[in-house]
């Protein structure tokens, strides 16, 4: 049958996996702790056989807990049709047998008659298995490579004959090493460890499920499991570095991260002058009114005090799209951009605060200091609403409008960090900026010129950057190949030109 | 039911058959007549007919193991107008589906005539009907729906091109439109 010859281990989809640790162990993508474990307890072995695969035992020294058992979340029984028409063979030689009156013929039927009842008599095992996973890292800086060894072992009574594992990835993982799977057989209580590599990037992810096939020998029927696994968590945080390069001077206002306000008191701009009252400093007396005529007055400044910055992000399904196939994608772009943008405001002695257009609340209050920075590092890396991966859920812009309305300040500024891919994204600019309160849009520039479709999208972004600019809201257009510096650098030159 | 009467009779057969090897002479009530043998062997082959076609109706139900290795794709914006560009030969005949395109490009055409020539937008609508905002015949004629006002070996050639003629009008206007940006807008250049 060629369908069996599919069915073997290394098969063109299939992952190639090591049962069951031990001594001669010729798989790359085995961790080395394997090796070392076969060489501490060369005599600790028992007996198996797997597919062809090492004779080994299952040697564990592992401190830790090892392989614990799984839950399962769904099955599903079937067959697979794998041997349907086969008695098209035995009637055939039966038939012909019958028509030619002839002895082999019908003895070759009888054969058949065996399989088919090999085939069809055997139910697919109900595989009991235990898993242990294990991380290289679990907090990796973005853009490392994770390597995943996950063990699996039959800790049931029954044979599993074809056992097909694959590993539920978090989605927005991008798989560089390996196939994340395995295909072996599984004697009871032996154990196969496949392992693969994924790419870090900003988030909080967990590996906790696993898909399982397991066959019987025949191949005739099999269950689709759906099993729950210890599970293991991988977080990685944005760098807290890189911030001093994001000129922001008249990003958000003139002052330097400072607003002036109409009320009098400190400040370095002449506002009044009243009557001195006892208590005055000295240093603001005004000297040449004494001098004139005898009366201590005192000089009122114009009060300054922190400007107020929120950095509200667009996480709408409609900002997750990307320039091309490579590189970071907008909204990954546009929350990198925060980060900076969030942190040289802070460094700048302004307030700064974050919120999103998301499928769940984002929200940071504005505020300053060490803590606020680690709160909202922690906040950009690892909220789930910021996932690398598009929403399911409906936005609702309308009703997130005006819940930030009623946050923001009057007189809070709004940094809109979205790559503005419809009319939508202007409107939320637009009605902040009605709103009374002074926008700056930060856009990741994600069109591209190769197609026509491209083309026209991007003629259409542009012309949208460009009506905001005519209604008074800043817009820095942040390009693929830019760094966040030479675009706010460019936009500023605009400002001020 | 069936399944388990058939698997009876089949037993019964065999036991038959087996017991048959050590007396021979049980078997002598059952018909033996070549017209019956005869019969048996056609129906046989009928049986073998039916398995073939049902295996050739049913395909193999393997699960489908999940593409894991694989992270999210995001479209890049105008995907989606290329896609409907590409599928053009199968709606040849859907006029909505070109109206709907022709509406699309013609949105971005008059807010970037609007932008570029600092007109209204009704004038930038009568601009774009009358063709008087490119010097592509082509393009304009996306628009008018007018034949090109080119020379006629241009339109020859556009005869003779794989392309249909909406579809290479309609990127031919989408290039007029980008070039209208490139060519003396510094901001779109700053863009």
């Amino acid at each position: 049958m060629t369908e069996d010859d599919a069915d073997e281990p290394g098969r063109p989809d299939g992952g190639r996996a090591v049962v069951d640790e031990g001594g001669e162990v010729d798989e790359p993508s085995v961790g080395p702790d394997d090796a070392e474990r076969a060489a501490a307890d060369p005599d600790e072995r028992g007996e198996n056989t797997v597919a062809g695969a090492t004779d080994e035992a299952t040697v564990s020294t592992d401190e830790a807990a090892g392989p614990t058992a799984v839950r399962v979340r769904s099955s599903r029984l079937r067959s697979t049709n794998h041997w349907v028409g086969f008695a098209a063979l035995v009637f055939g030689a039966a038939g012909l047998g019958a028509l030619v009156r002839s002895r082999p013929l019908m003895l070759a039927a009888v054969v058949g008659v065996g399989y088919l009842a090999y085939a069809n008599t055997t139910e697919a095992p109900e595989p009991e298995l235990a898993v242990e996973r294990r991380l290289s890292t679990e907090e990796p800086e973005s853009g490392d490579t994770v390597e995943v060894t996950v063990v699996v072992e039959n800790v049931g009574e029954a044979v599993l004959p074809d056992l097909r594992v694959v590993e539920q990835v978090p989605e927005a993982l991008a798989v560089t090493d390996g196939p994340a799977r395995a295909v072996t057989a599984l004697r009871p209580g032996a154990r196969m460890t496949f392992s693969y590599s994924v790419l870090a990037r900003r988030g909080d992810y967990r590996f906790e499920g696993l898909t399982v096939i397991a066959r019987n020998t025949s191949g005739s029927r099999e269950r689709e499991l759906d099993v729950e696994t210890e599970p293991a968590a991988v977080t990685c945080l944005a760098p807290i570095d890189a911030t001093a390069t994001v000129p922001l001077r008249g990003l958000t206002s003139p002052y330097t991260g400072r607003v002036a306000t109409d009320s009098s008191g400190e400040g370095t701009e002449f506002a009044s002058l009243r009557e001195y009252q006892h208590g005055d400093p000295l240093s603001r007396i005004d000297w040449n009114t004494y001098a004139r005529d005898r009366t201590l007055t005192t000089m009122e400044f114009r009060e300054e005090r922190m400007a107020t910055v929120v950095v509200v992000l667009d996480l709408r399904a409609e900002a997750y799209v990307q320039a091309g196939e490579d590189g970071p994608h907008a909204v990954d772009r546009g929350i990198d951009a925060a980060r900076r943008v969030f942190n040289s405001l802070l460094d700048t002695g302004d307030r700064v605060g974050i919120a999103a257009f998301a499928t769940e609340p984002v929200w940071l209050a504005p505020g300053a200091g060490p803590t606020h920075r680690a709160r909202a590092r922690e906040l950009l890396s690892t909220h789930p609403a910021l996932s690398p991966t598009p929403p399911e859920g409906r936005v609702y812009v309308r009703y997130t409008l005006r819940r930030l309305a009623q946050r923001l300040d009057d007189d809070a500024q709004v940094v809109f960090v979205s790559p503005m891919p419809d009319e939508t994204s202007a409107v939320i600019a637009r009605s902040l900026h009605v709103r009374g309160h002074a926008v700056t849009v930060v856009s990741p520039d994600p069109t591209l010129r190769d197609t026509p479709g491209h083309r026209l999208a991007a003629v259409d972004r542009s012309n949208r950057l460009n009506d905001l600019r005519g209604s008074d809201v800043r817009v820095v257009d942040w390009a693929g190949d830019e760094r966040l510096a030479e675009a706010l650098e460019r936009a500023r030159r605009r400002w001020s030109g | 039911m069936s399944r388990s009467v058939t698997a009876t009779l089949g037993v019964v057969l065999g036991v038959v058959g087996i017991a048959a090897l050590a007396a021979p002479g049980i078997t002598t009530p059952l018909p033996t007549g070549d017209a019956f043998v005869i019969l048996v062997g056609l129906v046989l082959i009928l049986g073998a007919v039916a398995q073939v076609q049902r295996r050739r109706h049913t395909e193999l139900d393997y699960a489908e193991t999940p593409d894991a290795e694989l992270s999210v794709e995001l479209p890049t914006p105008g995907d989606d107008l290329d896609r409907r560009l590409g599928r053009l030969r199968l709606t040849r005949f859907n006029e909505a589906e070109r109206h709907r395109i022709r509406e699309r490009i013609g949105d971005v055409a008059a807010a970037t005539i609007r932008r570029r020539e600092r007109v209204s937008a009704e004038a930038a609508r009568q601009a774009l009907e009358e063709g008087s905002w490119t010097t592509d015949p082509f393009a304009a004629a996306f628009f008018t729906g007018r034949v090109p006002e080119a020379p006629t070996t241009d339109r020859v050639r556009e005869l003779l091109d794989r392309e249909s003629p909406f579809k290479r009008r309609a990127v031919r206007a989408v290039d007029a439109v980008e070039r209208l940006l490139v060519t003396d807008d510094p901001e779109g250049d700053d863009d």
